[in-house]
């Protein structure tokens, strides 16, 4: 079920209503849980029996971990992750094996590319770890102990809120455990901050539905073997536009997320912050799906050893951390190059760093640069055959004697990208307190509202929906 | 903030209703891309009376550039680029509507369709709502509405037309992928699924006393002559031996081997609008 969908408005607003009746107090969970599973279930139910085998595997090992016996604890933490790990490898990378190791018609090749990616499933088995590893790291840090009640009922419930809230289920953001856990507790209406809900939806619906759905009809033309055939110039734009597009594609599916979660009581962390402002490549992770980037900081960079030896071992890391992320993206073998280009560049920043070298540059034009490297490496994300991408760079830098511009297509790109330069913009801008900013919101919100109804693109899953 | 945030979104579409209602200009070319195109030509037909004098095309972007303009009056093209003949015969069944002939193409029968367009276009609520309200139409859409008045500036006519002339040295690539895609026919059980889904399409229509016409549009030469063009044309005259079957052997000039070049596609719809008169002789002659 998408969130920009009547179906959804048709889940959401009656699970809502009913969430903050005085009588339904008692059941918020399980009305969440009921109104998650619908709306995961919606469009192939047999999916919801993953989802459950999930869920018991993480209700089943979190709570073996801190009230098991003591000695075992190590063993059902590790039993834990391998679960969630086996369940991601097997429905995720079994076509990307298939197609790589076995010939063409071997039964178990076909066997293993047949096996349907079921969606979200990279995000709640990475919710499920990061559940399994607070739960064993809360032997140790006072903060963690209200993640794992006692009572197996009341813990089964806590944990499948937490896992299939329908807000985060399927995209993101990453929830952790130790962030989210806490929360649960009985919600009141008069709590709600409305400014937030709003402002969030709106914001987000507005970067899905006007921009990434219009630019997705122009970006279109980044297709094998369309690009071939078209100017430089309009290669460039469009290349720019899949930016913006991605950008407000994932960057709204958040927005709406938080803005959801808001409503039902529930703090999300930001996923973006405004991040094709970076100067750096690091403050490029820092800002852009700051969930993943603090998930695999927090769960796998700093277990591997993080920057604790120095030199080569933090390099190391570094790509090392960057390529499973990329593959987590992805089952194909571009999605690890993306992930191979980041940690390259991530470790030769640290290099740089390290041996005390700088380059005094205007700050605009370190932006730049880092927007125009992050913006063609989304080039792997949009062309997932290797030879697709080399096709579409040779043309990018030969197609210059073509006469056929396409000012239309550039139009278009440019119209629906400029709110994502806007936004940036206004944040740069907006960084020293502005008063003209307040008088302005209302403004730029109604204006918002008004695209939104008369103005959206073909509606489109979310291009993370495929990860 | 919320209040008042609200308050300029009504004052902003209460203004843009009156403006779609009385300032926007009828004949407002408001395309903006491809699928744009489709979504205004599926809604126009279906937010139309019934009409039981019209005829239908359907088919892909093949037919797409017939010209309705040398048609019979009556006509609509529902020919999409990017989707197929089912994606139209399925609008026409969904529709409800009851025209007097449905034209179908026949070059692209082993295609998919595309089900996401038909299920945004009738999608529950939001089509009855676009039904009452024309400003949520596509047609209307403000950023539609600004590059149609810029077409309207820069004489996008004559553009067009120049484009579609300079292409012509650039679309070696796209004939090069259409060749390779024109040499191979899909396997009989395939080929088979496609022609039984043809086939019960016709006969709803024709159980509705809709008649039905197939149509191949021409393309180059050495497409027409590919195994996969053969095959759909014997493939036609092998299910529906008594169906008028409307193909024109003369040669064309086409911009990627598939696609009618804008003047010949101007000729080739003239000789369709003659062979489409001709058949309602036919069906007036006792």
């Amino acid at each position: 079920m998408l969130f920009n969908s009547v179906p959804f408005l048709l889940l959401v607003l009656p699970t809502f209503l009913l969430y903050y009746l005085p009588f339904m107090r008692r059941f918020q969970l399980q009305l969440l849980i009921i109104s998650s599973f619908i709306f995961y279930a919606w469009s192939m139910p047999w999916l919801l029996s993953l989802l459950v085998f999930s869920l018991a595997i993480n209700v089943a090992s979190s709570h073996a971990v801190v009230h098991g016996a003591a000695a075992m604890r190590r063993t059902y933490a590790t039993l834990g992750v391998v679960a969630n790990l086996a369940i991601l490898v097997f429905f995720k990378y079994s076509p990307l094996v298939g197609r790589s190791f076995f010939p063409e018609g071997s039964g178990v090749g076909e066997f293993l590319i047949s096996i349907p990616l079921p969606v979200g499933i990279s995000f709640f088995t990475f919710q499920g770890i990061s559940l399994v590893v607070d739960a064993y790291r809360g032997k140790d840090i006072a903060a963690y102990n209200s993640i794992v009640v006692k009572g197996m009922w009341e813990h089964t419930l806590r944990i499948s809120t937490f896992i299939s809230f329908f807000a985060q289920l399927v995209a993101g953001p990453v929830v952790k455990a130790h962030e989210f856990l806490p929360q649960v507790r009985t919600k009141y209406f008069k709590e709600i901050d409305w400014h937030s809900t709003f402002a969030c939806l709106v914001t987000g619906y507005f970067l899905k539905m006007v921009v990434a759905d219009n630019l997705k009809d122009q970006t279109f033309w980044i297709t094998f073997p369309y690009f071939r055939d078209m100017h430089s110039i309009t290669l460039v734009v469009l290349l720019f536009g899949y930016s913006m597009q991605i950008f407000a594609d994932f960057a709204g599916y958040s927005l709406i997320a938080i803005g959801l979660a808001h409503g039902f009581g529930y703090m999300l962390m930001a996923n973006f912050n405004f991040p094709y402002i970076s100067t750096t490549f690091s403050e490029f992770w820092r800002r852009w799906h700051i969930s993943l980037s603090s998930f695999l900081r927090e769960y796998l960079y700093i277990p591997l050893g993080g920057n604790r030896k120095g030199g080569f071992n933090t390099y190391r890391n570094l790509m090392l951390t960057m390529v499973l992320g990329g593959l987590w993206h992805g089952a194909a073998w571009s999605y690890a190059v993306w992930g191979f280009f980041h940690g390259l560049v991530l470790a030769v920043e640290r290099l740089v760093k390290d041996l005390g070298w700088s380059v005094k540059l205007p700050r605009t034009i370190h932006m730049l640069f880092i927007f125009s490297m992050v913006t063609l490496a989304w080039l792997l994300f949009k062309l997932p055959d290797f030879d697709h991408v080399v096709e579409y760079m040779r043309a990018l830098f030969g197609n210059t004697h073509i006469t056929n511009l396409q000012p239309i297509i550039i139009f278009f790109t440019l119209l629906f990208s400029a709110p994502v330069v806007g936004y940036h913009l206004l944040y740069l801008w907006n960084q020293r307190p502005r008063a003209a900013m307040a008088g302005l919101r209302p403004v730029l919100y109604g204006v918002m509202l008004f695209l939104i109804l008369v103005n959206a693109g073909g509606g489109a899953s979310f291009i993370y929906f495929q990860f | 903030m919320i209040r008042r945030s609200l308050l300029v979104f009504a004052l902003l579409v209460a203004g843009y209703a009156l403006f779609i209602r009385f300032l926007k200009p009828a004949d407002l070319n408001t395309v903006q891309h491809q699928a744009s195109g489709n979504r205004i030509s599926a809604e126009e037909y279906v937010f139309a009376p019934d009409d039981p004098e019209a005829t239908v095309i359907v088919g892909s972007s093949l037919a797409f550039r017939i010209a309705l303009d040398s048609l019979p009056p009556h006509t609509s093209n529902l020919s999409f680029g990017g989707l197929t003949v089912y994606d139209g015969l399925e609008l026409v069944r969904r529709s409800g509507k009851h025209p007097k002939r449905v034209v179908v193409e026949t070059n692209m029968i082993f295609k998919e369709p595309d089900r996401a367009f038909l299920d945004a276009l009738f999608q529950p609520g939001l089509y009855e709502l676009r039904k009452a309200v024309p400003m949520l139409r596509e047609e209307n859409q403000p950023s539609g509405v600004l590059v149609g008045y810029l077409k309207r500036g820069m004489k996008e006519g004559d553009a067009s037309a120049a484009s579609q002339a300079d292409s012509m040295e650039v679309s070696e690539n796209l004939f090069n992928t259409n060749r390779a895609i024109f040499a191979q026919v899909p396997p009989d059980s395939v080929q088979t699924r496609y022609l039984d889904r043809l086939e019960a399409e016709v006969k709803a229509l024709e159980a509705q006393g809709i008649d039905v016409v197939f149509l191949e549009v021409p393309i180059s030469a050495e497409l027409m002559a590919s195994p996969l063009a053969r095959r759909a044309r014997e493939a036609i005259q092998v299910r529906f031996p008594h169906h008028p079957f409307l193909r024109n052997e003369a040669t064309w000039r086409t911009a990627d081997g598939l696609h009618l070049q804008w003047h010949n596609a101007q000729r080739y719809s003239r000789w369709l609008g003659a062979e489409l008169r001709a058949l309602d002789q036919d069906a007036s002659t006792p």
